[in-house]
């Protein structure tokens, strides 16, 4: 079974499935008629973790303040290559948490 | 209920024709290139959204052209959305003109199924067709109009083609309205006709089947306002969606909605790639962690550091021409008719002096807006308002707040009417009023003139910086002090990032153009009137000295104010007379005094560091007031402006004395 995970934690370059969208009613609404809808297939671009997603869709490119970003869970399809051995992970302090090497 | 923004007048005879589209299609530019720069402006009472339109002769007919608010679709989201739902409901347009971008037609065609659900009378517009080889996009416009059963117009409005065909093809549509194919959303559609049928004669300003769907959209806020019966059968239909497909029935709609879509594009349209690929370039850099900071603070800093240059230079050549060559001729042709000074002194200080001081904003204006458009149409606004979304979010305010910001360090005017790029009303008003504690030019230089007589150069240059940054910190205070009043919370959205487009100069001339003349035409006149009633004060009665004068004897009543901190009547004059432009008070304060010298010596350092602060933070000039009244709609926010700035210069007025005292 594929991960399930929120938005806010894929890496950059990973194509992902919407799940399910866990917010109010007003931006529920705002995220459907954008094309954020569950079934719907987005590319996350770019993932400036403490502040926010950048999504490519079939329905444009979207920039997603992280509170928004947090309440998409989305499933993996394709993830994101690993370049040089490493995967830059961006979030921590530490040398140790920030990369994770496969 | 029509004539709320269009006069009634004005629509006899005339079609009027509605140009709606979701953001970044290129409306603007269309609208611009069907309209000479004769725009006029139109808003609903209470809402500071502004509606542009325009009159358009076309083979003998009259047309009214409406450039409606950017709208992703018609639930009114934001205000913007709100004012295009209304206008098109409530004033009921002649023809619905939907724009889309070829490139993003995916999500541009949400809008017209909503907006075929509102009137048969629309016209779809294809734009940006010289983007399709960029995209790799093929595209069968005869059979899209077939689809929808509508005129289907393809065009290159930056370049002007297929432009003109829009109002012809408008005026048929108008005459003979077309029949668009029912749109079938397949399972739903059993829902909606039940929707449908209980609906029917309840709201008659929409169509049925259009209230059907937005009781749907719009569950919460419409069902409360339908009888008690039928809205519990309402609440069944909705409660049976729901469960039939265990998700939200909004997300449902949006689903069926964007699958009509995704099926209509399979017949009509190939499109190779899904990403830009300059866009996709330029974002792995503009938008990298870090970096993006820094990128939006170096291209705003840039770019209005040379608006603000240029703006100068051609405000001064403006001001010099407008003196040499219209205020002296003048004045000394009156001086051979008109022999009191009084009235002599009205015509040219009071009258011209408002209109000079006028079109002097002009070539600010101007400069600003064009920046501003420029940057906007390139699609780096977007991008710098994602960037710094977050860091202004701790003071509940958007990203694109720091324009209004950051302008107000060129002119305090300028910086209200940058407030329109801000995504809502509400907090449109708060930067207003809480961008007057930039510190403009006029005010830099008084301030640096008066600390330059108290303080050696370095401490000088220490103590004006000081002011400069007090200064931003109290816009960022005042505007989370504001903001608490307001209420509900700062609602996040999702940040449309368009293409990197090279805007197009005429466009972009013709925008600014307009804008600058809309100032001039509202803005103006109070400027002037503002200025009468200034002179008049400061001049009567006539030959009185500024004490006094009537503005003398307002100071002197304001001076009990300022008495325990060491001011007085000369001082209190002066601030009064700062009010016509800031940099009049040190105008005012020389003579009052003999010279500057002998008031930086006549008065304590406490005092003199009380008064240039209250100077640096009190009430905006004129000019600024005004413009707060045309942009904001009410007399309301520019009291607030005022009490609000005067009160904290007062309050910091005397926490700098006391300071300075202890101090000292």
């Amino acid at each position: 079974m594929l991960v399930q995970k929120k938005l806010v934690h894929v890496y950059p370059g990973t194509y992902v499935e919407i799940v399910t969208i866990d917010t109010d009613v007003e931006l529920l609404k705002r995220l459907a008629e954008l094309g954020f809808i569950p079934g719907e297939r987005i590319h996350v671009v770019v993932n400036n973790w403490d502040n926010y997603v950048v999504v490519e869709s079939n329905r444009g490119r979207f920039g997603l303040p992280r509170e928004i970003a947090e309440r998409i869970i989305v499933k993996e399809l394709y993830q994101a290559p690993i370049c040089m051995g490493h995967r830059w992970r961006g979030r921590g302090k530490s040398k140790k948490r920030r990369w994770k090497f496969w | 209920m029509h004539g709320k923004v269009i006069p009634i007048s004005e629509r006899r005879n005339s079609i009027v024709v509605a140009l709606v589209g979701q953001p970044n299609v290129g409306k603007s530019t269309i609208y611009n290139s069907l309209t000479g720069s004769n725009q006029r402006i139109g808003n609903w009472p209470g809402k500071t959204v502004e509606i542009a339109w325009s009159r358009v002769k076309i083979d003998s007919e009259q047309i009214i052209l409406v450039d409606l608010p950017g709208t992703y679709a018609l639930s009114g989201f934001t205000e913007e959305e709100e004012v295009a739902v209304r206008f098109i409901v409530e004033e009921k347009p002649d023809v619905v003109v939907v724009i889309t971008d070829v490139s993003a037609l995916a999500r541009n065609l949400y809008l017209l199924l909503q907006v075929l659900e509102l009137t048969s009378r629309v016209v779809l517009i294809v734009n940006m067709l010289d983007e399709a080889e960029r995209w790799g996009i093929k595209i069968n416009l005869n059979e899209l109009s077939e689809i929808f059963g509508i005129p289907v117009i393809g065009t290159i409005a930056i370049r002007g083609i297929g432009v003109k065909d829009i109002l012809r093809v408008a005026v048929s549509v108008a005459r003979f309205p077309p029949r668009p194919k029912k749109i079938n959303y397949g399972e739903l559609e059993d829902y909606i006709v039940r929707l449908e049928k209980l609906v029917r004669g309840i709201a008659t300003n929409y169509p049925p089947r259009f209230f059907a769907l937005q009781l749907i959209e719009n569950y919460e806020t419409l069902s409360p306002t339908l009888p008690e019966e039928i809205r519990a059968r309402v609440s069944e239909i909705f409660e049976e969606i729901r469960a039939r497909y265990r998700r939200d029935p909004r997300l449902v709609l949006a689903s069926t909605r964007y699958k009509i879509i995704d099926d209509i594009l399979l017949k009509i349209l190939v499109k190779k790639r899904l990403v830009d690929k300059i866009t996709e370039k330029l974002d792995m850099i503009f938008l990298r962690r870090g970096l993006d900071i820094i990128m939006s603070f170096t291209i705003l800093f840039g770019a209005f550091y040379i608006a603000f240059t240029l703006g100068e230079i051609l405000a001064d050549i403006f001001s010099g021409i407008l003196d040499n060559y219209l205020a002296a001729p003048i004045s000394t042709w009156l001086q051979s008719i008109v022999a009191s000074e009084w009235i002599r002194g009205l015509i040219v200080d009071g009258i011209l002096g408002g209109i000079i001081s006028t079109i002097t904003f002009l070539p600010l204006i101007f400069v600003f807006t064009f920046t501003l458009s420029f940057i906007e149409n390139l699609g780096v606004l977007a991008r710098i308002s994602l960037a710094l979304d977050r860091m202004f979010s701790k003071f509940d305010m958007s990203g694109k707040a720091f324009f209004p910001i950051v302008t107000g360090l060129a002119c305090n005017v300028v910086a209200v009417t940058t407030t329109r790029v801000l995504p809502s009303s509400k907090e449109k008003l708060r930067i207003m009023i809480a961008s007057q504690f930039v510190q403009c030019p006029p005010r830099q230089v008084v301030i640096a003139i008066i600390l330059g007589l108290l303080f050696s150069p370095l401490l000088a240059s220490i103590i004006f910086i000081l002011y400069i940054i007090l200064g931003f910190i109290l816009v960022l205070l005042i505007s989370r002090i504001l903001r608490i009043f307001e209420g509900a919370a700062r609602r996040e959205a999702p940040i449309e990032l368009p293409p990197y487009r090279l805007p197009s100069m005429r466009v972009l001339t013709k925008i600014s153009w307009s804008r600058s003349k809309i100032f001039i035409r509202r803005a103006g006149t109070m400027i002037v009137m503002a200025n009468i009633v200034f002179w008049f004060l400061l001049n009567i009665p006539p030959g009185a000295s500024p004490q006094n004068s009537l503005l003398g004897i307002i100071g002197g009543a304001i001076a009990t104010i300022l008495t325990p901190i060491g001011l007085g009547w000369r001082e209190a004059v002066s601030l009064l007379a700062g009010l016509v432009a800031k940099e009049i008070t040190l105008g005012v304060i020389e003579p009052l005094y003999g010279s500057l010298s002998i008031f930086a010596s006549s008065i304590t350092l406490a005092s003199a560091i009380a008064f240039v602060t209250i100077y640096a933070y009190y009430m905006p000039c004129i000019a600024t007031m005004s413009v707060i009244k045309t942009e904001s709609g009410s007399w309301k926010t520019v009291i607030k402006a005022i009490i609000i700035s005067t009160t904290a210069a007062l309050v910091l007025g005397y926490a700098s004395y006391f300071i300075t005292k202890i101090i000292t």
